[in-house]
């Protein structure tokens, strides 16, 4: 009986998908449905960037440095974000939608950029912290060198995998650190 | 019999005297013990530091840790 439910439920959602292929009308949206889908986007950032505050105030060991410059990049990216979801319910042209929705992205980089700028930074200064009170870390310690402003120098734009090209070192490095001064504690 | 009298009050007054002595050291232990206490606690500071740093150093590399695998999660939108 089950498993002739779970037939059935799979059967109605094939047709579905057929249906919603086979129709051209549907795919395409109106313009009020993208503003609202791009609205819909923004606030995901804007959520996103909620968090990333929370992240910065509950890090204890950022450098004051780098607690001001991200603070400063959530803040504007925050003001950005909100005036840019103001004037996407202001479009209306389908091209002025497609230049927010870019603007959105491009200019902002939330998710691929920012995110990491704000968890990296504050992992590799508190690894930072950790290693200054762990005897034979100066290796981890050179590896950790400027890393945190090299991320903070990237800036973001329309070649997103050039981003997560420029991140993954920073990461790799975040990652290896907390690895070693694992060890480095056991072996204490 | 007047002596036996004199004998009771006597025994009387030395088993109260000594029933106070008794009360008198049980409530004056309590008052003394929480110096030692005390002062086991604030005298080896020195040593206790090194144990607060231990945990502080595992409690940071537990963030660090989180901080990570927050960051490895794939991001909702993948721009």
């Amino acid at each position: 009986m089950h498993r002739i439910v779970k037939t059935l439920l799979a059967s109605a959602v094939a047709a579905g998908a057929t249906l919603a292929l086979a129709a051209p009308a549907a795919a395409a949206p109106t313009l009020d449905q993208a503003k609202q889908a791009i609205a819909a986007r923004i606030d995901k950032r804007l959520d996103a960037l909620k968090q990333l505050d929370g992240t910065i105030a509950g890090a204890g060991k950022l450098t004051a440095a780098h607690k001001d410059t991200l603070t400063k990049l959530v803040a504007d990216q925050r003001g950005g974000l909100t005036a840019l979801k103001t004037k996407v319910q202001g479009e209306t042209t389908a091209a002025g939608v497609k230049a927010d929705a870019q603007s959105m992205v491009y200019d902002y980089r939330v998710f691929i950029l920012t995110g990491p700028k704000v968890r990296l930074t504050a992992a590799i200064d508190t690894e930072l912290a950790v290693a200054g009170r762990t005897p034979g870390s100066d290796a981890v310690q050179k590896s950790l060198a400027g890393k945190a402003d090299a991320l903070l120098a990237i800036r973001p734009g329309p070649d997103g995998d050039a981003i997560k090209a420029a991140v993954a070192p920073v990461r790799e490095a975040a990652k290896t650190a907390h690895k070693d001064l694992k060890a480095l504690r056991k072996h204490q | 019999m007047s002596v036996m009298r004199r004998t009771l009050a006597i025994a009387l007054a030395a088993g109260l005297l000594f029933l106070g002595g008794c009360g008198r050291g049980r409530t004056h232990q309590p008052a003394t013990a929480p110096p030692p206490a005390t002062t086991a606690t604030t005298a080896p500071a020195g040593q206790q530091a090194p144990g607060n740093g231990d945990e502080d150093v595992d409690r940071l590399l537990d963030q660090v840790g989180q901080q990570l695998s927050k960051d490895a999660q794939a991001p909702e939108d993948e721009d």
